[in-house]
């Protein structure tokens, strides 16, 4: 636990002297608060605006969240069927890779003219947004396996389904966990951008809404603090994530990386 | 002639394999494997040893001839390292083959336990394989290819990584073992005294494509026990067989 501490001493002490930077920057050069505001102003801001933040922020998490939830389902299917066979894979993959390639922003419009402005359409970009690394990861968890792994449930005449249930699905655990980790981040930002174009359908307005309204409204304090929440937030996912899947990877006994 | 051939373990005659792109493997082999016998397979590495314990167990096709086996008793498998699942203890390892066969849960954690007892592994049954060294690794890889009580265990030179020690012990314990089940064993290495130590009998491979060179009988002492690796008998045929590799003698 000290050591946790020490360890944290650091960046904290980086981020009080960036802070204290800042604030003395924006006083002495006498910056206007609608261009950059200084952190007590942000932190007064944030304060005032608790009856809008906390609910955008817990909007953008069940966004976030249940994207999350797709791409961990989905991802972990879709290795599954790539690994049964390899025209399937040979056939579908490609596209898999392609449509990562595609910038999200450009077809969060599409996305919202079909399914509607709303909470659909928000987890549908967070989804996209975050299935890859999670798919991508499978499908190297299920195929890079020891050749002779694969004679000795040959040899055992293992049907199809128990080698996936008794092999590659086992085998293929720590590389999703590592594939949900990443895909963690990516999903509060597929939330946040999916809001920025279909949140103004939703009952309840998420971060990335309040991001744009504070910037068309010029309320720069806001601006800042949703901005800070969004961060907050993706950090919280990610720590979330990590725990979890170290408890999980711990449980399972699975040797340190060596792959 | 046909009652003969359906005492013996397997019957392999004039098997030839090559891969797809025409690298011939195997050129007309023949070789009978009797109950309880011991074969090992010498040669010089890649000459398609591995290749044809693959082609015994049924892994791969062969291009011509043919591989007879007797279909009541199943054949085990010990591979050049352990592959075991590391997300599994050491007895579930070993009582994975019977979990994929469908065996009944009560007899399967029987035999786990007669085996890890047998290869010395009782107070290790439930530790992973990454707590192990690598002589206990490869011992619950044995157990594992014993637990459907084969009658042909085909090894592909499973001590070549450990080191002097424990590959000694491995080769007595492996002995001891056979005394105690009874299988027949089809043992590949390129390391002459194990092959002496072991073997009832050897044969020597020449190199790629493999055919039989000579087949030298060690037809004594039955039991064998540590000072047969230091006897000048085993010195004599040691050099017999290097020298039907083509080697000047060890």
């Amino acid at each position: 636990m000290k050591r946790h501490i020490l360890r944290l001493l650091p960046p904290a002490g980086s981020m009080v002297l960036f802070l204290v930077a800042w604030h003395l920057a924006v006083r002495w050069f006498s910056v206007p608060s609608y261009l950059v505001p200084s952190p007590g102003d942000v932190l007064v801001a944030s304060w005032d605006a608790r009856s809008d933040l906390v609910p955008a922020t817990l909007a953008t998490l069940a966004g976030a969240a249940t994207g999350f939830a797709l791409s961990l389902v989905a991802g972990t299917l879709g290795a599954i069927l790539f690994s049964q066979a390899r025209w399937i894979r040979d056939s579908l993959y490609p596209w898999a890779i392609f449509l990562q390639t595609v910038p999200i922003v450009a077809i969060a419009p599409l996305i919202v003219l079909w399914s509607g402005p709303g909470f659909a359409s928000i987890v549908l970009v967070s989804f996209l947004l975050s299935v890859f690394p999670i798919l991508s990861n499978g499908v190297e968890g299920m195929s890079r396996i020891d050749p002779s792994l694969l004679e000795l449930f040959r040899l055992c005449r293992a049907a199809r389904w128990q080698e996936l249930l008794l092999l590659r699905l086992p085998h293929s655990v720590p590389f999703l966990v590592a594939g949900a980790r990443v895909s963690a981040g990516l999903t509060v930002i597929g939330a946040i951008v999916g809001e920025f174009f279909a949140g103004y359908g939703a009952s309840r307005p998420g971060l990335g809404y309040l991001v744009q309204m504070s910037a068309a409204q010029m309320k720069t304090e806001l601006l800042f603090a949703s901005v800070g929440a969004s961060t907050f937030l993706g950090l919280l996912v990610f720590l979330a994530v990590g725990a979890t899947s170290s408890l999980l990877l711990a449980r399972l006994q699975t040797p340190p990386s060596h792959h | 002639m046909e009652t003969q051939s359906q005492q013996l373990v397997a019957v392999i005659e004039g098997l030839s394999h090559s891969f797809p792109d025409g690298t011939g493997t195997i050129s007309k082999m023949d070789l009978d494997l009797l109950p309880g016998e011991f074969v090992s397979l010498v040669g010089p590495s890649g000459c398609g040893k591995s290749t044809l314990l693959r082609l015994v167990a049924g892994l791969l096709e062969p291009t011509s001839g043919a591989i007879r086996r007797d279909p009541a008793r199943g054949v085990g498998f010990v591979f050049q390292s352990p592959v075991l699942l590391p997300w599994r203890t050491v007895a579930d390892n070993v009582a994975l083959p019977g979990e994929i066969s469908g065996e009944k849960r009560a007899d399967r954690r029987r035999r786990v336990e007669e085996l890890l007892e047998l290869v010395g592994l009782k107070d290790q049954a439930r530790r992973y394989p990454s707590q192990l060294s690598g002589g206990m690794r490869m011992r619950v890889s044995i157990a594992r290819a014993l637990s459907g009580r084969p009658g042909l265990l085909l090894m592909d030179e499973p001590f070549a990584a450990l080191d002097d020690l424990t590959r000694s012990r491995l080769q007595e314990d492996l002995l001891s073992l056979r005394a105690q089940e009874g299988f027949t064993t089809l043992f590949v290495t390129h390391n002459v005294p194990e092959a002496v130590y072991l073997s009832d009998r050897v044969l020597c491979l020449s190199s790629r494509p493999a055919r039989a060179l000579s087949q030298v009988r060690i037809p004594e002492p039955t039991e064998r026990d540590p000072e047969w690796r230091t006897d000048p008998r085993a010195a004599l045929l040691a050099r017999e067989i290097s020298r039907a590799l083509g080697g000047r003698g060890p």
